[in-house]
C-alpha cells in the first residue's frame, strides 16, 4: 500500500475511533457501564481495526488503494456496531426510561457527547485562527527584513575632468553634477536620461525620436542654438549633459546622478525571520560576497513603493502607483455599477415582482449565478464589454482616444456583473427582514408603495445592504482572473487616467511579480500584498462604519 | 370620494361581503352597519375571521397576495373595491391601529408628522400643531412633550400603542379599525387605551376587534359575535347593542360564547 493511502487509512480510522468514543459512550451508558469505559473501547477499537483491515485488503488485493481504503473503512465502522453489539447488557429488565443510577450514567453519557464536540469545534476555531496567522506571517516575514545594499559606482570613485571627486554630493554645484554626468556615463545613457526626464516622450517614440535635430526632439524646452541643427543621436556626452543641465535644476541633477550613475543596488534579500535570528551570519555572508555593500534594514512597503511608477527590471526600485490607481478606478466604478442596480433588483422581486413562474425562473438563476466561477464572469466581460460595447468602453463614442476596449470602464463592468448576484441576495435577504408590521404601519397611514419602501423599508435594511456589500466588494478587489481575462495589464508606464485608459491592478501586479526571475519582486510582491489587504480592510472599514451610523439611528 | 348616499347614521357598511385567500373562503356574506361616532366590538373565537373583516374595511387585506372580495364595502356610497378606487385615499380615510404596538424607528415627532408629510405637509408650523392636538387627543402630550425627539421605540408598550393612535388621528381620517390593540398590553395600559376610545368616541368612528369579552362589554357601543361554519367560513351570528349581545343574546350560539362555554 502507498503512502498516500495508508495516510488516508490512518485519517479514517480516526474519524472512525472519534465516532466510535462517542456511539459506544451511549452504548455503554444504556447498558449498564460507565460511559467512558464505552468511549474508550470505541477508541481503542476504531482505529486499530481500521489500519488491520486496510493492511489485509492491501496483501489480498494488491494495486487497489481505493478498494483498501473503502474496505478498511467499512471494516472499522462494521466492528464498532459489533462493539455495541457485543457488550453484554447489565441493566436487562429495567424500566424503559432511565432512573436512579441508570439516569447519572446516561446524562454523564450524553454530556460526554457535547464536550468531546465542543472540544473539536473549539480545535476547528484554532485551526482557522492558525491559518490565518501562518498567512499574515508569511507576507510580513516578505515585506520586512535586511538587505544588502550596494552602489554600482562607490561615489568616490566619481570622477571629474580625471580628477576623484572627494566631497558628499549636496556639496557639488550644479556645473561639477552636469560635468559628473558627463564623465560617468555612456552617451547613449545620458540621450535616455533626456528623453525620460526633459522631454518626456512615450518610450515607443524613441528610436524614431533619436534621429531627428535637437530642435525637434527638445521642442518647447531649453537648448544651446548652435546645437539645434544637430542630429540628437550625434550629440557627445559634454553636449547631453549640457542639455540636461540647462533644463535641470541642480536637485534634479543631483537625484538623477544618485539614481543613475551611483545607483544603489539590492543584490540580496533576507526575511523578517532569518534577519532578526541570523543577523551575525547574515553580515558575514555579504562581507564575504559583496565586499562593497552594506547590511540595511529595509521595509518594502513605504511611501516611495505606494507613489512609484512600476519597474518591471528593477524589483528594489519599483513601486505600484498604477496597480493602486487602477485597482480604486475598477472598484469605483464597480460599485457605482453594481450597488444601485443589485439593490433596485432586489427591490424589484422582494417588492414589486408577483410570485409567477417567471420569476421563481429568475430567483433560482440569480442564486446560481452567484457561484459562478469567476473566469467565466471574466469570458463574458471580454465578449460583452471588451468586444460588444468596445464603442462605449474604449470611449470612441465620447471621442477619447483609446485604441480598444480593454479599460477600467470594461473591468469596472466586469466585477460589478461578477458580484451582482452577491449584492442582489444578500439585498433581499435585509429587504425580506424588514418587520411586516412596519409595513403595515406604513399602509395604513395612507402612504403609497414607494413611500413605504423609500421611507421604511430601505433604512430598515440598508445596514444588512451594506453588509452584504461589504463582502462584495471584498471579492471583487482581489479578483485576478476576470481582470486578465479583460485584457488587463502586468505592467504600464503610465497611470490609469480615468474610465477610458488601459489598466493593471493590485492582484494582477502580485500574480505578475511572483512569476519574475528576480528574487526581490518576491518581497515586492509580499509588500504589494499588505497595500492589497490594506486598502481591502480600509474600504470595509469605512463601510462598516457607515452601516453601524445606519444601524444607531434605527433603534 | 364624495358624500354618497348613506345618510349621516353610519359611516361605513358591508353589503354581501365574501373575502377568499386563494380559492379558500375567509369570511362569508357580512352584511353590517356600522354607526358612525360609536365603538362597534367584534368579538369570536380565534380564526372566526374578525381581523379578516376588519382589515377589509380599508382594504388592508390586499397586502397578502392571492386574497379575493366578493361584495361591497360602501363608504360614503361609494364602493371602496371600485377599481377607480385607490386603496392608498382608503387607508388615510379608515386608519388602522394594530395587535402590536409598531412605531417606526424613528423621533416621536416624526412618528406622528410622518402620515401628513407622505400627504405633501412640509409646514413645519402646520406640522408642530398637528403633532400636538393628534398627542394630545391619544393622551400621551404631557408624558413626551419634552422628548418630542426621543425614538418612539423607547416608550414603554402602552405608551407606544398610544404613539401608534397618535399617529393614526395625524392624518384625520373618519374611522379608526382598532386589531386586539391591547392584547400586548399590560392591564392598566390596558384601561388607559379604553379610556381613550372612549373620548375618541365623539370625533371618530371606531371599530375594534378585541378578545376579551369584558373589553367589549366595558367599551363598545355595539358588538358583532362571529363563528365559523361548517366550511370554516367566518360568519356574523347575531349583531347588536353590546347590552342586549351580553344580558339577551337571541342567539344560542352567542350565548354559549359569552358564558364562557367554549371559545
Amino acid at each position: 500500500m502507498d503512502r498516500i493511502a495508508f495516510v488516508t487509512v490512518v485519517f479514517l480510522g480516526l474519524i472512525v475511533s472519534l465516532n466510535g468514543s462517542l456511539s459506544a459512550a451511549q452504548a455503554a451508558a444504556r447498558k449498564g457501564y460507565r460511559p467512558r469505559l464505552g468511549a474508550l473501547l470505541g477508541a481503542a477499537t476504531g482505529l486499530p481495526v481500521t489500519v488491520l483491515a486496510a493492511l489485509v485488503l492491501g496483501t489480498l488485493f494488491p494495486g487497489q488503494p481505493i478498494l483498501s481504503v473503502i474496505g478498511a473503512f467499512a471494516a472499522g465502522m462494521a466492528a464498532l456496531g459489533a462493539l455495541r453489539r457485543a457488550l453484554p447488557d447489565r441493566a436487562a429488565g429495567q424500566d424503559a426510561l432511565p432512573n436512579g443510577e441508570a439516569l447519572q450514567r446516561t446524562i454523564a453519557a450524553r454530556h460526554l457527547q457535547g464536550a468531546v464536540l465542543r472540544s473539536l469545534f473549539f480545535l476547528s476555531v484554532v485551526l482557522a485562527i492558525a491559518m490565518l496567522a501562518i498567512l499574515m506571517w508569511t507576507v510580513i516575514d516578505k515585506t520586512f527584513g535586511l538587505t544588502a545594499v550596494q552602489y554600482t559606482v562607490q561615489p568616490e570613485d566619481l570622477v571629474v575632468n580625471g580628477e576623484p571627486v572627494n566631497r558628499p554630493l549636496d556639496e557639488l554645484t550644479g556645473t561639477e553634477l552636469q560635468e559628473i554626468l558627463a564623465d560617468n556615463a555612456r552617451v547613449a545613457r545620458l540621450r535616455v536620461f533626456v528623453l525620460e526626464h526633459v522631454t518626456r516622450a512615450a518610450e515607443a517614440d524613441w528610436p524614431a525620436l533619436s534621429g531627428e535635430p535637437v530642435s525637434r526632439v527638445l521642442k518647447g524646452h531649453e537648448y544651446p542654438a548652435e546645437l539645434a541643427g544637430v542630429a540628437f543621436n550625434a550629440l557627445d556626452e559634454a553636449q547631453v549633459a549640457s542639455l540636461l543641465a540647462l533644463n535641470l535644476d541642480r536637485d534634479s541633477l543631483q537625484e538623477l546622478v544618485f539614481d543613475e550613475i551611483i545607483q544603489p543596488q539590492v543584490v540580496d534579500s533576507w526575511p523578517l525571520w532569518e534577519s532578526l535570528t541570523r543577523r551575525d551570519a547574515i553580515a558575514g555572508f555579504v562581507a564575504a560576497e559583496y565586499p562593497k555593500a552594506e547590511v540595511r534594514w529595509r521595509s518594502w512597503v513605504s511611501w516611495e513603493f505606494l507613489t512609484s511608477p512600476l519597474d518591471p527590471r528593477k524589483p528594489d526600485d519599483t513601486g505600484l502607483r498604477p496597480a493602486l490607481i487602477g485597482s480604486l478606478l475598477v472598484i469605483a466604478i464597480t460599485i457605482a455599477v453594481a450597488f444601485p442596480v443589485g439593490v433596485g433588483a432586489a427591490i424589484y422581486l422582494e417588492e414589486y415582482a408577483g410570485d409567477t413562474r417567471l420569476n421563481q425562473v429568475i430567483q433560482t438563476n440569480i442564486s446560481n449565478l452567484a457561484g459562478v466561477p469567476s473566469i467565466i464572469y471574466g469570458i463574458l466581460g471580454l465578449a460583452i464589454f471588451v468586444r460588444g460595447l468596445e464603442a462605449i468602453t474604449s470611449g470612441q463614442a465620447f471621442g477619447a482616444s483609446t485604441a480598444n476596449g480593454r479599460t477600467v470602464l470594461s473591468a469596472g463592468f466586469t466585477l460589478a456583473l461578477l458580484i451582482l448576484p452577491l449584492i442582489i441576495i444578500n439585498a433581499q435577504e435585509a429587504i425580506r427582514a424588514v418587520p411586516a408590521s412596519l409595513r403595515q404601519a406604513s399602509y395604513g397611514l395612507g402612504a403609497t408603495q414607494w413611500q413605504t419602501i423609500w421611507h421604511h423599508v430601505l433604512p430598515y435594511a440598508l445596514p444588512g445592504i451594506l453588509t452584504g456589500t461589504i463582502l462584495a466588494i471584498s471579492r471583487a478587489i482581489g479578483e485576478t482572473a476576470p481582470l486578465i481575462l479583460v485584457g488587463g495589464a502586468t505592467y504600464l508606464t503610465r497611470d490609469p487616467e480615468g474610465p477610458f485608459s488601459i489598466f493593471t491592478a493590485l492582484p494582477l501586479i502580485i500574480y505578475r511579480w511572483t512569476t519574475l526571475p528576480q528574487d526581490e519582486f518576491r518581497n515586492a510582491a509580499a509588500a504589494a500584498i499588505v497595500v492589497l489587504l490594506a486598502l481591502l480592510l480600509t474600504l470595509n472599514s469605512v463601510a462598516i462604519i457607515l452601516r453601524n451610523r445606519f444601524s444607531r439611528r434605527l433603534s | 370620494m364624495t358624500e354618497g348616499t348613506t345618510n349621516g347614521r353610519y359611516a361605513i357598511e358591508t353589503r354581501d361581503l365574501h373575502f377568499y385567500y386563494d380559492t379558500f373562503l375567509a369570511i362569508r356574506d357580512i352584511n353590517m352597519r356600522f354607526e358612525r361616532n360609536q365603538i362597534t366590538a367584534l368579538i369570536g373565537p380565534s380564526g372566526c375571521g374578525k381581523s379578516t373583516l376588519l382589515r377589509s374595511l380599508n382594504r388592508m387585506n390586499e397586502l397578502v397576495p392571492g386574497t379575493r372580495i366578493d361584495g361591497e364595502v360602501l363608504f360614503h356610497g361609494q364602493n371602496l373595491y371600485d377599481p377607480a378606487v385607490d386603496p392608498v385615499e382608503v387607508r388615510r380615510r379608515i386608519g388602522m391601529v394594530f395587535q402590536r404596538p409598531n412605531p417606526f424607528p424613528k423621533s416621536i415627532y416624526d412618528n406622528v408628522a410622518y402620515g401628513p408629510r407622505i400627504l405633501g405637509q412640509r409646514n413645519k408650523a402646520v406640522l408642530d400643531e398637528i403633532v400636538e392636538r393628534s398627542l394630545r387627543q391619544a393622551a400621551l402630550w404631557d408624558e413626551v412633550k419634552d422628548d418630542l425627539k426621543k425614538s418612539g421605540l423607547a416608550l414603554s408598550g402602552g405608551q407606544q400603542q398610544r404613539l401608534c393612535i397618535a399617529r393614526a388621528l395625524a392624518v384625520e381620517p373618519e374611522i379608526i379599525l382598532m386589531d386586539e390593540p391591547c392584547s400586548a398590553l399590560d392591564p392598566i395600559a390596558t384601561l388607559r387605551i379604553e379610556d381613550l376610545m372612549r373620548e375618541l368616541k365623539a370625533d371618530y368612528t371606531i371599530v375594534i376587534v378585541t378578545h376579551n369579552m369584558q373589553q367589549a362589554a366595558r367599551v363598545s357601543d355595539f358588538t358583532a359575535f362571529m363563528l365559523l361554519d361548517e366550511h370554516r367560513a367566518g360568519e356574523l351570528i347575531e349583531y347588536d347593542r353590546t347590552e342586549r349581545i351580553f344580558n339577551r343574546p337571541a342567539d344560542r350560539r352567542t350565548e354559549d360564547y359569552i358564558t364562557g362555554r367554549f371559545g
